[in-house]
């Protein structure tokens, strides 16, 4: 069985009125990259800030590696490595400097901590940056400072709290690929985000939370399991009939058509080659179309059909 | 570990334009100004003989005590008062008119009263004459009640006369305009507060994001700030070394006292401007801006009070709140400055001196019991 690295408990966090976490509890495995998903405001950063013990909490229990965790607990904390939502870089310190001087406040052998910055440097590609100023390099190139910053000193268990927000897609591929390769090596990974891609590209299991509360968790397959729609075929084709409409709905497995804009939308519920029947169907009323393509459910329909709204309700 | 947090927070303070060039240049730009609009006046100016009122007095006290006063010379035998008696009713004019530079109230020489508009040398000569004439008032009595101790006090009244002879030439420079390059000094070293709050902006996970990120690690949260605070404290010894540098070796000011002394003062006082800015950094939960903009303010009245922009502001809440000046950090340098130039190493300058090391100890203190690692309620 494998180690329990976090465990959080019915953590309940309150700003005044407003019910941050909302009993939250969730459970991470030795080796998982685990994706934590939501909108703004929904309470990951939260529970991230008060897992680092940042945010003092009303009710609940932390635990990480098996033991409560506390603002003291010096053990722990040093096997953690954060990489904050905002760079938290010194600006009059070079890149070489920052990455040294945040991974000397764990290291304290200097020859290991000297290796220890190198490989970091080496693993975010800033090589050729070393010797610049934070302000001197691109949003991208911060991103990766802010990351070498946090898991220089070869933490067990990362954090990943939005490290691509603003980045451009170069970066972002790398940061991400960065991650993977950070997991192999066999670090734990918490992975906050609202972009629903990442977590499907990243994660082994996902945490879908709003409201401070956890909606949903499991594989992206067990998530889109537990959905209605399956698969989504879309038609473009035009002027098409009411009676012909109603012929695609009566297909197998068709459980909602809709046409707009020539455009029709035949989702589907299970079944297997729902498309090669709506193209049957087509052909046997010789119905022309101009293009016909398939949709497989996103983790933004798992939740929108879970909560009622988008995830990305900021973009 | 926390020898290399000192050596990195030295290098970024260094790297810290903004700091660095208000700590270096206010001294010199400010000094320069002071130097170009009063240095022309710069020359210890022969002591001139000032008027003393005597009101109250009866005919033989009034003789007695203008005799004595009289016969009060300066270093080159200039004599320092006139006496002129007046009426008690036209005190109030005299002292605001400047025409007098205190009215002695003799009515009662067991208890002479000073009334002073200035804190100069002269008032301060003053001051000490009465003392002197107190004291030996209660020692004729003991003598006239006591005819065999008369010579052993007689002797001790020997002793006081000289005392005012020594204080009386204790000053090196005595011009009023060195008290300016005193106020600067000591915003100076208040100015180092800036440099002193930067330490708990670093370091505190509501306030930067560097903070959280110190935060978060398993260092030992007071030893990280006063490895910081050290670092802060040595950038700005250096700044502040600077400025006096550019008074004394450049402008060559007469600061009536020794280097060694100056230096001393300057290092204090800079210990005490950190640890303010280190203290003030901690008390709220204000945001960055609002503690800068709280320590400018505090800094700037500081210095207002203590008479960097109008030079009788420290005798004036002298007189009517002297507490705010046993506190001001700005008046408290000023004040060891000005004691030394004036008095020597005396009693005052201790009492300013061991008031700055207290009150760095105090806040440096009250600092440290904030900075315990703690979680948030909000960030």
């Amino acid at each position: 069985m494998a180690e329990t690295v976090v465990k959080i408990t019915n953590l309940v966090k309150r700003y005044k009125e407003l019910i941050a976490l909302d009993n939250f509890s969730m459970e991470i495995q030795k080796g998982e990259v685990f994706g934590l998903l939501g909108p703004n405001g929904s309470g990951k950063t939260t529970t991230i800030n008060c897992l680092l013990t940042l945010l003092s909490y009303d009710n609940g229990e932390i635990e990480l590696f098996g033991e409560k965790m506390t603002s003291k607990r010096s053990d722990l904390k040093v096997r953690i490595g954060v990489v904050p939502q905002q760079v938290a870089v010194f600006d009059e310190l070079t890149v070489y400097d920052n990455i040294d001087f945040f991974c000397g406040l764990y290291i304290k052998d200097k020859e290991t901590r000297k290796k220890y910055v190198e490989d970091a440097i080496e693993f975010v590609g800033l090589q050729e940056f070393k010797k610049f100023y934070p302000k001197k390099l691109s949003g991208g190139l911060l991103r990766r400072l802010n990351i070498a910053c946090g898991i220089a000193h070869k933490p067990e268990l990362i954090i990943f709290d939005e490290p691509t927000v603003a980045v451009d897609p170069q970066s972002r591929n790398r940061i991400l690929e960065g991650i993977s390769r950070l997991n192999e090596q066999g670090a734990t990974i918490i992975y906050t985000t609202h972009y629903m891609e990442e977590v499907e590209q990243l994660c082994s299991r996902i945490l879908i939370m709003d409201h401070g509360k956890k909606i949903a968790i499991g594989t992206k397959d067990e998530l889109k399991g537990m959905i209605k729609n399956t698969e989504s075929v879309i038609v473009n084709a035009h002027g098409l009939t009411q009676d012909f409409i109603e012929k695609v709905r009566a297909l197998n497995h068709v459980y909602d058509v809709s046409y707009r804009d020539d455009t029709l939308t035949v989702k589907c519920s299970g079944g297997k080659h729902n498309i090669v029947h709506v193209v049957d169907c087509f052909a046997d009323n010789e119905v022309k179309y101009q293009q016909i393509y398939s949709i497989l459910p996103t983790l933004n329909e798992v939740f929108l059909e879970i909560t009622g709204k988008q995830l990305r309700d900021n973009e | 570990m926390y020898f290399r947090v000192f050596v990195y927070r030295i290098k970024k303070n260094l790297r810290d334009r903004e700091l660095i060039l208000w700590s270096l240049l206010f001294p010199i730009v400010l000094g320069t100004l002071f130097y170009m609009a009063l240095g022309s006046i710069y020359k210890n100016a022969a002591v001139e003989t000032k008027s003393v009122a005597l009101v109250g007095g009866t005919e033989a006290n009034t003789e007695f005590v203008k005799t004595t006063l009289e016969g009060i010379k300066s270093s080159e035998g200039t004599a320092m008062f006139e006496v002129i008696v007046a009426d008690a009713a036209d005190e109030q004019k005299l002292l605001f008119k400047d025409e007098v530079a205190g009215v002695m109230d003799i009515s009662d020489m067991s208890d002479i009263r000073l009334h002073i508009a200035k804190d100069e040398v002269a008032q301060n000569v003053l001051a000490h004459v009465i003392g002197i004439f107190r004291r030996n008032a209660v020692l004729m009595q003991k003598a006239a009640a006591d005819p065999a101790s008369a010579l052993k006090i007689m002797n001790l009244m020997t002793e006081d006369t000289e005392l005012v002879k020594q204080v009386n030439a204790a000053g090196e420079n005595k011009d009023p305009y060195v008290s300016f390059m005193y106020a600067l000094l000591a915003m100076v070293c208040v100015m180092a507060s800036n440099a002193g709050l930067q330490v708990p902006i670093d370091s505190q996970a509501n306030i930067s994001t560097q903070g959280a990120r110190v935060s978060i690690t398993p260092v030992n949260h007071r030893m990280y700030e006063l490895a910081s605070l050290l670092a802060a404290f040595v950038i700005q010894v250096v700044c502040t070394m600077v400025g006096l540098f550019m008074i004394v070796g450049v402008y060559k000011v007469n600061m009536g006292c020794s280097i060694g002394f100056l230096i001393l003062i300057c290092i204090l006082g800079t210990m005490l401007g950190c640890s303010l800015g280190f203290m003030l950094g901690h008390v709220s939960k204000l945001s960055k801006s609002s503690k800068e903009a709280i320590l400018l303010l505090f800094v700037t009245f500081g210095g207002f009070l203590a008479g960097l922009m109008f030079d009788r502001m420290k005798m004036i809440v002298e007189m009517y709140c002297p507490i705010i000046n046993r506190i001001n950090p700005s008046a408290l340098i000023h004040d060891a400055f000005y004691s030394l130039n004036i008095f020597g190493v005396g009693e005052r300058f201790y009492r300013s001196m061991i008031t700055m090391v207290v009150m760095t100890i105090v806040f440096t203190t009250i600092g440290l019991v904030m900075s315990r690692r703690r979680s948030y309620a909000s960030i």
